[in-house]
């Protein structure tokens, strides 16, 4: 733009993705050449403004059970749903719904209708959610079968068990029935933020760490006896150090393990060598841990939330833009 | 109860609810404040630290006057003849391309893993 053109260049940060691990609950990645606002505002986004689906209103016909029904529709609301094509739905707040608060293109509909006829406890889990149509969701029983779906929106159901040995075990409890007790439900689904509601948010975990700068005085490591380099090795209790006996010299073994604890600091300055290391945050290099709940994929949250953040860039650029072109036609 | 604002309300703008405003200082040359509602620190921390890294700001700063109200204030000097509203279009621009850019290393990233992976 001509205004630009003018003013100082400044320097435009060329920022770098390294992938460390990807697995399908969590991936890890560096980002670096960029500050700490900008991998805080990616922390930020991923938690609280990446949209994913989740039920949000349920209507209780019967509840003979322990809980109470907004107990129940609580527990509802938390469980995770596959939501990998969030954005084949619209927003609820702008959807354009024939009748009423919700329709097809804004919301997903389950029913569930469970009863212990049996005499021991019957766990009620997510896996008894069942899809339905909006046409039964309405009450309209001639179109009880219906292909459609819901484009992929399921609950997420016994996907890491660890230890756990069947799918029962894994599976999500909403609420345990004892005998001839009973619930039955209709609920639907829609897309949210975290920022409305905790049940919206697609991690588990996301944070970031700045990775450790390290940096020995050779000239007073050398000063050190073979004791106190030992001792120094010890120091550490995420054993960054290792003290090679062949070479008979310490080195950084394991950079990335340094959690700042400066006990390595501390233990230079009581054997004398207050300048021996020196321990660093970088202020340019992030490492990210991102791990999901299941309802979308790391990759997918990271995704989202960068497209969330450029979606907001992109509205202030627009606003800013329509304040100048006001402020021309004032004056 | 009865004075809980409704769900959303700090998410989404109503109708009659403007999304930037921008007033001149009055008593400060070439300064002047943002006022933006319904954004957190996810984007004012992100813009005052651009803003500062730029030469030609005097003052950047970013505040949010009350909890309970969903307002920020961005307040910029700039250094004459440069004007704030020009230079925090700028760096909008800036970051718009660093997120860019993030977003293809991402993507590139991605590619390589999901390569190298399949080779095992």
């Amino acid at each position: 733009s001509s205004s630009s053109s003018r003013s100082k260049k400044l320097d435009q940060r060329f920022p770098k993705i390294e992938i460390l691990e990807l697995k399908d609950e969590y991936i890890k990645f560096v980002l670096s050449n960029t500050d700490p606002s900008v991998a805080n505002a990616l922390r930020r986004t991923m938690i609280a403004e990446v949209p994913i689906m989740a039920i949000d209103i349920a209507e209780i016909e019967e509840n003979t059970t322990a809980l109470l029904d907004e107990f129940i529709a609580h527990r509802l609301g938390l469980i995770p749903l596959l939501s990998h094509n969030v954005d084949n739905f619209t927003d609820h707040t702008v959807c354009n719904c024939d009748e009423g608060d919700h329709c097809e293109n804004c919301s997903v509909y389950f029913k569930l209708d469970e009863e212990n006829t049996g005499d021991n406890t019957y766990f009620v889990t997510a896996r008894h959610l069942k899809t339905i149509s909006r046409a039964e969701y309405m009450g309209d029983h001639a179109y009880i079968h219906h292909d459609d779906n819901n484009k992929g929106v399921a609950p997420v159901l016994s996907l890491y068990g660890g230890d756990m040995e069947s799918d029962a075990e894994r599976d999500i409890v909403i609420v345990k029935l004892g005998k001839n007790q009973r619930l039955k439900l209709r609920c639907y689904a829609r897309k949210g933020i975290g920022k409305e509601h905790a049940k919206f948010i697609p991690v588990a975990v996301a944070t970031f760490k700045y990775d450790p700068i390290i940096e020995l005085n050779q000239d007073d490591l050398e000063k050190l006896n073979q004791d106190e380099k030992i001792q120094f090795e010890k120091s550490c209790p995420a054993q960054v150090y290792k003290y090679h006996h062949q070479t008979r010299n310490v080195e950084i073994a394991n950079r990335s393990k340094c959690m700042y604890c400066m006990e390595c600091v501390k233990k230079a300055g009581a054997l004398g060598y207050s300048e021996l290391v020196t321990v660093k945050q970088s202020q340019e290099r992030f490492i990210f841990t991102v791990e999901n709940t299941g309802s979308l994929s790391p990759e997918q949250i990271v995704s989202s939330a960068l497209i969330t953040l450029q979606s907001k860039l992109d509205m202030l650029q627009t606003q800013v833009v329509r304040v100048k072109e006001s402020r021309k036609h004032r004056s | 109860m009865s004075n809980a604002p409704p769900p959303g309300d700090h998410i989404i703008l109503s109708p009659e609810e403007i999304k930037l405003t921008y007033e001149d200082d009055q008593k400060i040359a070439s300064a002047g404040t943002f006022k933006i509602i319904k954004e957190d620190h996810t984007v004012g921390n992100m813009m005052r630290m651009s803003l500062l890294r730029d030469s030609r700001v005097l003052f950047a700063g970013y505040r949010m006057p009350h909890p309970l109200e969903n307002i920020m204030l961005i307040k910029i000097k700039t250094r004459e003849p440069v004007q704030p509203i020009d230079v925090f279009e700028h760096h909008i621009k800036l970051l718009k391309a660093e997120i860019g850019t993030i977003q293809d290393q991402f993507k590139d990233a991605l590619e390589n893993k999901h390569k190298s992976q399949s080779l095992d």
